[in-house]
């Protein structure tokens, strides 16, 4: 079947209209990735039990039970991101064979409202990097133009939602990597604010800035994604009991008035000027539908990069400290001792970048170095975080590009760490303020995606799918497919 | 700061984590410069600043309720005697 064009309203509306059932829909999708996943790699593995809960919605449609909200909808789902019972790798060799015993909130309450997950999908290991070249397993490519990077460390899901291998996707951003990737392959993603969706049985990556989201094909699709994952859950004590907006009031969407901010320091150096031209373009968009362009400044938002590279790698390093060899995943018993376990298995399980980010994260917070790094860190944070709560008594939203370059050569930033940390630029500052931020298709550079990112304030992401959306209404970027065969 | 090929060493140490040969030489080379990025912050005046404050945590109440199933957990086990993680000796 014909999967191009599909979005989830679509796919009720087929279900109900007996146009094609959801067994026919699931292999369709599979078939896809069977054709294309040789060439792009976005896929760590596919489920099998895909087709055997289609035919269960198959026989629940036809018994009249009444539809849930994602009835019948194939997801991709990030491989940090627990499933119970089947690997979850986190793109990690210290977990290849690693079979999780329970599964994350999101997913369980995806597939409560009726989604089908086909399989899991590439990313950097743990979630390092900017690429998905960092994967322990193998490189993703850009369905745009398969010489270069999908971006990281959702790549997986990024491309996956590009290629119609899937409808829709979950990833997890710490810094960026479900919005960067969404922004180099033109599909839409969220990340909702800190605390908003569970994490539990997200493999931690740096705890105080992590958290998953969905990206989708159209602003609609990963709002009604938002919508189910949304919410408290027990077992994620960050997690907060604040209202999750009621979707519907967004369909039609008026912002008129509307104040967006327009912050200098996120179109300075190091931005490409072709990235900003395209940005200016889309502004003049909103202006037509009637909101108003503030220029604003956060004078600290370049200060992000240096404080979330020590925050980060802090964080990590403690994180990480529990792949140890001992309780499960890889376990190299050639030493002598316990300690030789834990050195050994560290050393073969995890790779370079991650053995970089743990060492710095060692640094920062070793004894002599920990006020001047870590502690000061959390102190930049404070500011930065206190400068975005500020900017927004003056604005509702503020636009930027999501990304400061377009997708670069596979291999071009590999050998230099610091310039594949630069992709992150215009996406940790939301990170490191807990505030909800969005990237959207917002034109095209010599057919190349360019993203815009959209951020607001601690958990107003209604005001961000409204103004998504509206933009969706009156461009079509967002429609545009790579060219696959 | 010295972050020398002894400073690496170290923090592999900490880190209970090998480095291996074919690693070290780009870790002896990129590691001081990324640290000088990031030390750029601390031109940053703080004095006044307050670390970030904490995402208020919400806490449940203290109820015994049934956990993970810990023959599942047991069968992830690398090497395992009875009901235990097999480890080699301390010392």
């Amino acid at each position: 079947m014909d999967l191009r064009g599909l979005t989830i309203a679509k796919v009720r509306d087929g279900l109900t209209q007996k146009e094609f059932s959801c067994r026919e829909l699931v292999q369709g999708y599979l078939d896809r990735i069977v054709a294309t996943d040789q060439q792009l790699g976005a896929w760590l593995r596919a489920s099998d039990q895909a087709l055997t809960q289609a035919t269960a919605i198959d026989q629940r449609l036809a018994a009249g039970q009444p539809l849930r909200p994602l009835e019948g909808v194939p997801l991709a789902v990030k491989d940090n991101i627990m499933m119970a019972d089947q690997l979850t790798t986190a793109g990690s060799k210290i977990l290849e064979n690693y079979q999780a015993i329970y599964s994350a909130t999101a997913v369980n309450k995806l597939q409560a409202a009726g989604a089908i997950v086909l399989g899991k999908t590439n990313l950097d290991e743990f979630g390092m990097g900017a690429s998905t070249e960092n994967s322990g397993f193998h490189s993703t490519k850009n369905p745009w133009d398969q010489s270069l990077v999908p971006g990281g460390s959702s790549g997986g899901s990024a491309v996956a939602v590009a290629a119609d291998q899937c409808l829709a996707a979950l990833g997890s951003d710490t810094g960026g990597s479900i919005r960067q990737p969404a922004a180099f392959c033109n599909v839409v993603g969220l990340k909702p604010t800190y605390g908003r969706v569970s994490r539990y049985g997200l493999i931690a990556l740096a705890s105080s800035l992590d958290q998953i989201g969905p990206l989708g094909r159209t602003v609609d699709d990963v709002a009604t994604l938002f919508s189910v994952i949304a919410g408290p859950d027990d077992n994620d004590q960050t997690t907060r009991a604040e209202p999750v907006p009621d979707l519907n009031k967004f369909k039609t969407t008026a912002i008129k008035g509307l104040r967006i901010g327009w912050p200098k320091e996120y179109f300075g150096e190091g931005v490409d000027p072709t990235i900003v031209e395209v940005i200016e373009i889309a502004v003049k968009e909103f202006e037509k539908l009637g909101a108003k362009i503030v220029p604003v400044s956060l004078p600290h938002a370049p200060q992000g990069l240096p404080t979330y590279y020590i925050i980060l790698p802090a964080e990590a390093s403690s994180n990480l400290a529990r792949y140890d060899g001992i309780r499960y995943g890889l376990s190299v018993r050639d030493g002598r001792n316990l300690e030789d376990i834990y050195r050994h298995t560290r050393a073969r399980g995890f790779g370079a970048e991650v053995k970089r980010r743990i060492m710095v994260g060692t640094f920062s917070l070793s004894a002599g170095y920990a006020d001047a790094y870590y502690r000061q860190a959390g102190r930049v944070r404070a500011i930065i975080r206190e400068e975005f709560h500020q900017i927004f008594d003056q604005v509702d939203v503020l636009l930027t590009p999501t990304t400061p370059t377009l997708p670069f050569k596979l291999g071009a930033k590999t050998a230099d760490p610091l310039t594949m940390y630069a992709a992150d630029l215009l996406t940790v500052p939301a990170n490191l303020a807990n505030i909800p931020a969005i990237s959207l298709p917002a034109g095209f550079i010599n057919n190349l995606p360019v993203g815009m990112q959209l951020m607001a304030r601690e958990w107003d992401e209604a005001t961000l799918i409204k103004t998504a959306t509206a933009y969706q209404q009156v461009t079509n970027w967002h429609l545009r497919q790579p060219p696959l065969t | 700061m010295k972050l020398d090929a002894a400073m690496i060493d170290q923090l592999a140490r900490l880190a209970r984590m090998d480095i291996l040969d074919s690693e070290r030489p780009q870790f002896i080379e990129q590691l001081p410069r990324i640290m000088a990025y990031v030390g750029q912050l601390q031109s940053i005046k703080t004095e006044q600043i307050a670390p970030e404050r904490d995402h208020p945590a919400r806490l449940r109440d203290d109820l015994v309720e049934p956990s993970q199933s810990a023959a599942k957990i047991l069968a992830a086990a690398p090497e395992r005697s009875e009901d235990f993680w097999k480890v080699k000796a301390v010392m």
